[in-house]
């Protein structure tokens, strides 16, 4: 009744590596604006909390994860407007976002704690296994964002604002819009991404259950080269470490454990080692910066 | 076990002639939340049975505490306790030196070992429960692998996983268990994706030593798995069709 070794791992790879896809492409949307948002993981346990307690409370799931992605639109708004409007320094907000996602993350779910809801409903592929509506969905969601990127003029004028805000500005065009426009899609990709978690992969919430995967995914926008498309290849590396060692360890291999737990994360400092440095030029020029306009 | 705790208490609720008012501060402190469904409840519920069960006992618990803090039991000392419950294996080092820094308050810690005047462990012989669940999963088993996920490969974990493999070999000698280690008490995704893991690999039976056992019933459960819990006898309402056997803790007087 075993599954081949390869179908297992690929299987376990897609289904793990989908909420890290979500969160990478709506980090990378944000960074493409120039903001980076280290709060993603306090977005993502926001988006689990909240996508868990409304799927217990209505009973839908597909309502559950929109709310969650909502809720994470809105905390990525607040995100925007302490960073854009106030000009506050972009890394100490996001950590300070990472910090208020812990918090209410744990009060929204608190009560829902044990809980048993029916997640999202999973559609079987025969010789690889069940795959949920957020998993089938991914892959064109990066797809739409590259064509949004890259063959459509907001896309322009947000990479133009993320490049040079000044020169975008005496262009034309509104570098606060845009960058609010920015996070308010990072917010809800975000959100999806933790809202899978919890309602997609293990149908429970429990305190941090993230785990550090916000981190990974801003790890992982500099690994696909800010590109939607690339994001895919390292969501699949990323989720395929975690799912090759768990796999490995379930076969009997005789490995130390704490030696296969490490080989996620010795992967992505391996990935950035040699294709971080590259990786620098790709980087949108105003990543980071805030713009102060004309006045 | 259960006595001495209660004697213990009833010593320093009668004993202490500094607590004018005949009442004992409790602390308790727990590795994750107490409506885990699991390890956390359990001593949750048996402290809650405790306060009820002796007058004049107040309870501060503080939850989620990792298993470094010395903070969170100081700060219940200074709040006047003298009781500390110190709920998680890896809460030991902390309570210790804390010990040896308060040697009017008493720490029970629980699956320990390090001992002291006011320093006492206490838990359950959880590997002579063991042997009979592996038993059953040895019988059950028609691919003869045996799923385990583990938590923290800590001495009571290696224990329960090889007298579950002892109660499998001893009624089914083909019988093999294949353990995967989370590396945490607590990763819910983590722990799906290993029990999914380990039903990939061929396992039919699949049991868990972490703190909730929600988690990999569920996975069980909706691969068609049998399974066996631990941490909690309610959690079989997870898994309705695959339960075969399960341990609980009561921690309090029943």
């Amino acid at each position: 009744m075993s599954t081949p070794f390869a179908a297992a791992v690929l299987s376990s790879s897609v289904l793990s590596g989908t909420s890290l896809l979500y969160a990478t492409l709506g980090e990378l949307v944000g960074e493409r604006a120039g903001i980076v948002n280290l709060g993603l993981e306090g977005i993502m346990l926001i988006g689990a909390a909240m996508g868990f307690a409304v799927t217990a409370y209505a009973g839908n799931p597909y309502v559950g994860v929109a709310a969650a992605g909502f809720a994470c639109l809105a905390a990525n708004l607040i995100f925007g407007f302490i960073v854009i409007e106030r000009r506050a320094n972009q890394l100490a907000a996001g950590l300070t976002l990472m910090f208020f996602g812990f918090g209410a993350s744990a009060l929204i779910g608190r009560p829902f704690i044990g809980t048993v809801i029916s997640g999202l409903p999973r559609m079987r592929v025969p010789g690889l296994g069940a795959f949920d509506a957020l998993v089938w969905l991914a892959v064109p969601t990066s797809l739409l964002l590259w064509w949004l990127l890259f063959r459509t003029r907001w896309g322009l004028a947000l990479r133009a604002v993320g490049e040079d805000p000044a020169a975008a500005f005496a262009a034309g065009q509104k570098p606060d819009l845009l960058q609010f426009q920015a996070l308010a899609v990072a917010g809800l990709l975000g959100g999806i991404g933790g809202a899978h978690l919890s309602v997609g992969l293990t149908q429970t919430w429990d305190e941090g259950m993230t785990a550090g995967r916000g981190f990974i995914a801003i790890a992982l926008v500099i690994f696909a080269k800010w590109n939607p498309l690339w994001a895919v290849a390292g969501a699949l590396v990323f989720g395929g470490a975690e799912a090759l060692q768990l796999q490995l360890q379930a076969r009997g291999a005789d490995v130390s454990p704490f030696l296969m737990t490490m080989v996620p994360y010795v992967l992505t400092l391996l990935v950035l080692l040699f294709w971080g440095w590259n990786r620098r030029s790709a980087a949108p020029a105003a990543l980071g910066r805030n713009f102060f306009g004309v006045e | 076990m259960k006595r001495f705790l209660l004697s213990a208490c009833l010593l320093l609720c009668f004993g202490l002639p500094a607590a004018a008012a005949d009442t004992l501060t409790v602390g308790a402190i727990y590795v994750g939340t107490t409506n885990d469904y699991g390890y956390n409840r359990a001593m949750h519920d048996g402290l809650e049975a405790m306060k009820a069960a002796v007058p004049g006992v107040t309870l501060l618990e503080a939850e989620n505490v990792p298993e470094t803090a010395e903070a969170d039991m100081e700060g219940m000392i200074q709040q006047g306790a003298k009781l500390i419950f110190a709920t998680s294996f890896g809460h030991q080092q902390s309570a210790f030196n804390l010990a040896k820094k308060h040697p009017d308050v008493v720490f029970e810690h629980a699956g320990g070992w390090m001992q002291a005047p006011n320093f006492g462990n206490f838990f359950a012989a959880t590997q002579a429960a063991w042997y009979p669940m592996g038993v059953a999963a040895g019988a059950m088993t028609k691919s003869n692998t045996l799923g385990f996920v583990a938590g923290v490969p800590i001495g009571y974990v290696i224990g329960n996983i090889n007298a579950f493999a002892l109660g499998a070999r001893s009624v089914n000698p083909k019988a093999e268990v294949h353990v995967v280690v989370t590396g945490s008490w607590s990763d819910k995704a983590k722990e799906a994706a290993a029990a999914g893991a380990l039903i990939d690999q061929g396992a039919d039976v699949v049991t868990m030593h972490v703190d909730s056992p929600a988690t990999v019933l569920q996975v069980a459960e909706s691969r068609g798995a049998y399974s066996i819990g631990f941490q909690s006898i309610e959690a079989r309402t997870l898994a309705p069709k695959g339960w075969l056997t399960g341990l609980g803790f009561t921690w309090g007087h029943s």
